[in-house]
């Protein structure tokens, strides 16, 4: 990721606010199907994923095949992110321990933590990160290029952000992506997220979709 | 001085440093009045622990007062409830989280912030804008007298870079915060998995 000057980051910080304003909106829809309100459904055109490919921290290969059949919950971040990452995968590990005892979710659900700052966090570093949180998370990265065929088609940006003291901070979007076992984006769980709302998510979008998909 | 308190309990007690999961303030200025075997602790030696005798309070606040520093910590301002988010292993940042709260009777600006078990430590505040996380750097942070100031997962918060040593579960860390009046003010905040 190269550095943008002051006036770019700027301008593409303005773009970025109102992109993610206007993702908000559409988000924030509740949508009422079969007069049932859903909150956060991407519904009735969730996009679907286009191709991709990660490497995860075991350095296997995440992509579509990865996620077929499936249901995952994908969060976008870096190692060095003090206080976001940390608190939205403790978050995760909760609520995945719950999520086993559902039958949409069962054993082979997953949550995926995608660095979004290759240069700093490889495999091995994420491993150890992310087992930190649980055993089963799958920590994945990919060079800037390939994240974005991933990112793009989500919606997720990511940008770098210099610190004062030489280093660098990574701004970016912090949701919890619900991608379906048919490769569809369902639903987005904007931060601050907990626990009992990730749970509460997952079951209303995951049963809708069993039902409706 | 310490004896004049009361007794002294060398048993090391980390139930001292925090009881109920509050964070432990002691004065930098010396004064070993409000919690004399925080340093100890961290340090591994033979701790202290005073405990008051059972005279009456106005006897306490006395002996208090007798021994108290010239300059209360940071003005009078306290640090409730704090802790640090255990790292994973090898990462080199946390965040700690506390409450600040201004008992003096003056306003305090919070201007910086220190740890001696991390290369750096700032003031920062994580920003949700529409989805998009920012952190971004606190410059300083005003408490009225009386006002409080919530250092929280998911707000603001002290971004701990550059860790000297690994940081287990359930030790204790010091954080120093630095003011606009009264001696710095250092607190020593337990290690934990979740919020207390």
């Amino acid at each position: 990721m190269q550095q943008p000057s002051r006036a770019l980051s700027w301008t593409i910080g303005t773009l970025v606010v109102g992109l993610a304003f206007a993702a908000g909106m559409w988000l924030s829809a509740r949508q009422a199907v079969d007069g049932r309100t859903v909150d956060g459904l991407l519904w009735p055109d969730p996009p679907a994923l286009r191709p991709f490919q990660l490497v995860d921290h075991d350095r296997q290969t995440v992509d579509l095949e990865r996620l077929r059949g499936r249901w995952s919950l994908m969060f976008f971040g870096f190692t060095h992110c003090p206080d976001v990452c940390p608190t939205a995968l403790a978050a995760l590990a909760s609520a995945q321990e719950e999520l086993r005892e559902s039958t949409l979710y069962g054993a082979n659900g997953q949550v995926i933590f995608v660095s979004v700052d290759p240069e700093r966090d490889s495999p091995a570093a994420l491993g150890q990160y992310v087992r930190h949180f649980s055993e089963d998370f799958v920590g994945a990265t990919a060079p800037e290029a390939d994240l974005k065929a991933l990112t793009a088609a989500l919606g997720v940006l990511f940008m770098k952000v210099a610190q004062g003291d030489g280093e660098y901070s990574v701004d970016h979007s912090a949701g919890i992506f619900f991608v379906s076992p048919d490769l569809r984006l369902v639903s987005v769980l904007m931060p601050p997220q907990n626990a009992a709302d990730i749970v509460r998510r997952f079951v209303a979008v995951s049963e809708f979709i069993q039902a409706h998909g | 001085m310490i004896s004049f308190l009361g007794r002294i309990d060398l048993s090391t007690s980390r139930e001292a440093l925090s009881a109920g999961g509050k964070a432990s303030c002691t004065a930098h200025s010396g004064s070993t009045a409000r919690e004399p075997n925080a340093a100890a602790v961290a340090h591994g030696r033979p701790t202290a622990k005073i405990i008051l005798p059972r005279v009456g309070t106005a006897v306490r606040v006395l002996a208090l007062l007798f021994v108290a520093p010239v300059a209360a910590a940071c003005d009078g301002l306290r640090a409730e409830h704090g802790w640090i988010r255990l790292p994973p292993p090898n990462a080199k940042i946390a965040a700690a989280y506390f409450t600040l709260v201004n008992a003096g009777a003056r306003k305090v600006d919070v201007l910086g912030v220190s740890s001696p078990a991390f290369g750096h430590a700032m003031l920062h505040e994580t920003r949700y804008v529409d989805g998009h996380a920012e952190m971004r750097h606190l410059d300083h942070i005003e408490l009225d007298p009386g006002a409080s100031f919530e250092a929280a997962p998911g707000g603001a918060h002290v971004m701990l870079g550059e860790a000297r040593a690994p940081i287990d579960l359930d030790s204790f860390v010091e954080v120093t915060l630095r003011c606009s009046a009264g001696a710095p003010l250092s607190v020593w905040l337990p290690v934990l998995r979740k919020a207390p």
